[in-house]
Formats: C-alpha cells, sequence, structure tokens
C-alpha cells in the first residue's frame, strides 16, 4: 500500500470518527497551525487557546472534510478564521501593545527601532479585516487567489482590502515620515 | 517610496518581531475539551434506566412482554 493510499485511510478513519486518527493529526500539524495563528494574533498565550480552538472545529465539522483534498489546507483555513474572529472579537483591546513590543518601548530612543515600532503599532490598530488580509499579503506574501479562498471572499475583496490596509498604514505613519 | 518599497517597509517591520515556537504537546488540553463537550447523560436518562433494571429485575416477565410487542 502506497504511503498516499495510508494517508487517504486514515484521513476516512478521521471522518469517520476515528479519535486516534485525529490525535494524530493534531501531533502532525498543531506547530504548523499554532504558528499560522501566532504570526496573526501576535500573542502565544492566545495563539495557544486559538490551536486548541481550531482543532476543536476541525474535529465538529470533520463530516464536511473531503479525505482525497489535502488536511493541512483545510486547517489553514480553519485557523485563519479562528484568529480572525478572535481579531474581530478582541477589536476593543487593540491599543494593547504585545509584551514584545512593550519591552521595546522601554528601551534607548533608535530611530531605526522607533520607525519600526512605529509600523507595528498602526498594523495592529488595522481593522480586524484588514490586518489579516495585510498579513497574509504583505507579510507572508501569500498570493491573492489563496487568500481569498482561506478567508472566503473574491478576489476583487482582498485586493481593494489590501490597498485600504496599505493607504491608512501610510497615513497613520505620514507623521512619522515627516521631517522633524 | 512607491507602493512595493512600502510594502517592503511593512513587511521588514512585522517580521521583526520573532514569536517563540510551540514547545510543548498541546494534546492534553485537546483531550479536555473533547471530554467536557462530549454529550453526558441527563438525571431522567439516568432514572429511566434505573427503573427499567428495577423492573426487570421486579417482574421480568414485564420485559418479556414489552419485548414481545416491539
Amino acid at each position: 500500500m502506497t504511503s498516499r493510499a495510508t494517508q487517504l485511510d486514515h484521513l476516512r478513519a478521521f471522518v469517520a470518527g476515528d479519535e486516534r486518527a485525529f490525535e494524530s493529526l493534531f501531533r502532525e500539524h498543531q506547530r504548523e497551525v499554532y504558528g499560522w495563528i501566532v504570526r496573526i494574533v501576535r500573542d502565544p498565550t492566545a495563539a495557544e487557546d486559538l490551536t486548541i480552538d481550531t482543532f476543536w472545529r476541525i474535529y465538529r465539522s470533520r463530516a464536511r472534510f473531503d479525505p482525497s483534498r489535502s488536511f493541512g489546507a483545510w486547517a489553514r483555513r480553519v485557523a485563519v478564521n479562528v484568529a480572525f474572529d478572535h481579531l474581530k472579537r478582541s477589536g476593543r483591546d487593540r491599543s494593547r501593545l504585545t509584551p514584545i513590543e512593550d519591552a521595546g518601548l522601554a528601551a534607548a530612543p533608535d530611530p531605526d527601532r522607533d520607525a519600526q515600532r512605529s509600523i507595528v503599532r498602526a498594523f495592529v490598530h488595522l481593522p480586524a479585516t484588514l490586518r489579516v488580509t495585510a498579513q497574509l499579503a504583505l507579510v507572508d506574501e501569500r498570493p491573492y487567489q489563496e487568500i481569498a479562498e482561506l478567508l472566503g471572499v473574491s478576489l476583487g475583496a482582498v485586493k481593494s482590502r489590501v490597498f485600504r490596509a496599505t493607504r491608512l498604514l501610510r497615513r497613520e505613519l505620514a507623521e512619522w515620515r515627516q521631517p522633524r | 517610496m512607491n507602493d512595493r518599497e512600502w510594502q517592503t517597509m511593512i513587511k521588514n517591520a512585522v517580521d521583526s518581531e520573532r514569536f517563540p515556537e510551540l514547545d510543548r504537546d498541546l494534546w492534553p488540553r485537546m483531550q479536555m475539551r473533547l471530554a467536557a463537550r462530549r454529550p453526558s447523560p441527563s438525571a431522567w436518562d439516568l432514572l429511566l434506566l434505573a427503573a427499567i433494571v428495577l423492573l426487570s429485575v421486579a417482574f421480568p416477565n414485564v420485559l418479556l412482554n414489552m419485548l414481545y410487542h416491539l
């Protein structure tokens, strides 16, 4: 039996509700899923909780998964949407900096570092829809078509969001760009 | 600064913050979530089960009659 056939059997077992198959998929993909999420939410503790939420959603909707398709791609779509929902829920806390950024603010003044911090600060203040799209398009450099599929929106919506995010960031940072 | 340079600057700034990789297995937490959400029998289910057991012990024929009529 080929490894592809073994994998297919494994995915079929997962779809049928086999918890061992799910455990195996969980252990295989948990680090990858966590990595995708932490880059979007920028909070390691929240990312761990959201990784669990992602796999919980995956487990609950396993019956809708087609075993002939890529589990990784499906998991990524669920993870991005879980992270996106988290950003929407925590939108009111966007003014809060991550511990890493907080530590940086206490450091000695450094123009390059200040510029980086200004960009990161403006970035985390973007509305959730723009922030997730900008993260995937500008930072992770994923193709627009893939982003559209991940977020379940049209290609035009992705382009529009990237444009709006860039314009907002430019506006936010215009002050910093002015000669002092 | 053109769009491309601008986007490179955003990427470099946002990417400069590195987050630690996941250094532990989250499966035990996942198992707890699975166990917590697994439906447990309600008090009525348990009461009904107890009644059936008592009935079948006290009046074994009743159970046989019920099975016959099913």
